[in-house]
């Protein structure tokens, strides 16, 4: 039964990343392309980690390279943010230094569930590799999320695509967690909820976009 | 048994030659060419050790052909493009014929390793190998390539693109690597991918009067 809902719930994010990652293609411009390659690392993910499924009829243990996608996702979007961020001046570094010190809470949250996860179950290697690009796209993206508030003059915002990225993490990091408690369904569905983030972070760049 | 290296000798050493008579754009990928056949070889003695400690450690040799070969091998394609990002600095097309010859060199020795230990009788054998694990590289290559020249900007926006593409380039690589270590149907499906994605590639890709360096 778990296997099936897994199953159903594979199917169903794939779908939605292939519509999502179509549009973004469809689209032009360095935001969209640079989506559609966060978007179609996680696809590919996702295959792989289904295909395995179906081929050998069991997901993969330990390692899987379908990691290394997810994690190649997060490095898109931490392109993407270094990107909106630009080159900052001495003048706006000045002016953000209040907003760094907040934004360092994003990483040091991010930390501590990993390492919640990692003391339930192990992992160390994997842990760390999940960690660091989570913790750096937490980071910039809360800056930036920030930085649109406090008129430090960096172009442009972009709050609502930042905002959406960081409920993505937040997402993903409630997913870690659920895992270890035991409970499938609470897995599930922020499994799903994470899915759906990925979706709200491209309608939030469509609206950045067209703004 | 095939010793490998004879090969890359037998292949490199007029690749090796040509260097020195060709000029420009030509000298450039036939360098890039050579520099792909010469990271197959060392994906051989890297797999090689890498598939011991993995039978060690339990894994098997098929979960590390499909979860860890892919990654060794197109981190191995990725350093000479990198080193060329690094000391010439080129912008958009310098960086993917650059990548794409790599890609192609790597495909070769391993094509040409294949056919020197299966032997070159069957011509369908051969042709899966040349439309199936060729064209799976020069995917492979693609990516890099075309990802690379696009994240190549600035120091930071380079250095965290180059991981995402790698990590992109390993996941279809060892996608690839999972239908064609399967049986029956899943086989066929994997000969069929790399000719699939190099389509969809080449829609998104080719854009009519748009060179890449206008991207």
């Amino acid at each position: 039964m778990t296997e099936t809902i897994h199953l159903i719930n594979q199917f169903i994010q794939i779908a939605c990343l292939s519509a999502v990652t179509l549009l973004s293609a469809r689209r032009s411009g360095w935001l969209f392309r640079l989506l559609t390659g966060a978007f179609s690392c996680y696809l590919l993910g996702d295959i792989f980690y289904m295909l395995h499924m179906w081929i050998y009829g069991q997901f993969p243990s330990g390692f899987s390279v379908a990691y290394l996608s997810y994690i190649g996702t997060y490095f898109f979007l931490l392109t993407i943010d270094l990107w909106l961020a630009g080159e900052w001046t001495d003048i706006q570094k000045k002016a953000l230094r209040p907003n760094v010190r907040i934004s360092l809470t994003a990483p040091a949250a991010v930390v501590i569930l990993h390492l919640v996860y990692y003391i339930r179950d192990g992992g160390f290697f994997i842990n760390l590799l999940f960690c660091v690009p989570l913790s750096l796209l937490a980071y910039y993206s809360l800056l930036m999320l920030l930085a649109g508030g406090a008129k430090s003059g960096l172009e442009p915002p972009s709050q609502r695509y930042h905002g959406a990225v960081l409920l993505y993490v937040l997402a993903e990091n409630m997913m870690f967690l659920s895992s270890s408690l035991g409970s499938d369904a609470i897995y599930i569905a922020f499994d799903f909820i994470m899915s759906a983030t990925l979706v709200i972070t491209y309608r939030a760049a469509a609206k950045e976009a067209a703004a | 048994m095939i010793f490998t290296e004879n090969i890359f000798v037998c292949l490199a050493a007029p690749l090796l030659i040509a260097v020195f008579l060709l000029e420009g754009e030509a000298r450039r990928f036939n360098s890039f060419f050579l520099l792909g056949l010469t990271a197959c070889l060392l994906a051989g003695y890297c797999n090689g050790y890498f598939e011991q400690a993995a039978v060690w450690s339990g894994l098997g040799h098929t979960q590390f052909v499909i979860q860890f070969a892919p990654v060794c091998e197109e981190i191995l394609k990725a350093l000479p493009v990198f080193f060329y990002m690094a000391v010439f600095e080129p912008r958009g097309r310098g960086i993917v014929s650059c990548a794409l010859a790599v890609g192609l060199g790597f495909a070769t020795l391993e094509n040409v390793g294949y056919i020197a230990y299966y032997g070159a009788g069957e011509l369908p054998f051969a042709l899966v190998r040349g439309f199936s694990a060729g064209i799976m590289h020069a995917i492979c290559a693609a990516i890099l390539g075309y990802g690379l020249a696009f994240v190549y900007r600035r120091k930071w926006l380079a250095l965290t693109g180059s991981f995402a593409v790698i990590c992109a380039a390993a996941t279809f690589h060892a996608t690839y690597n999972l239908l064609v270590s399967a049986a029956g149907a899943w086989r066929g499906l994997g000969y069929i991918l790399p000719v699939v994605a190099a389509a969809i590639l080449m829609f998104f890709i080719r854009r009519p009067g748009k060179a890449i360096s206008e991207w």
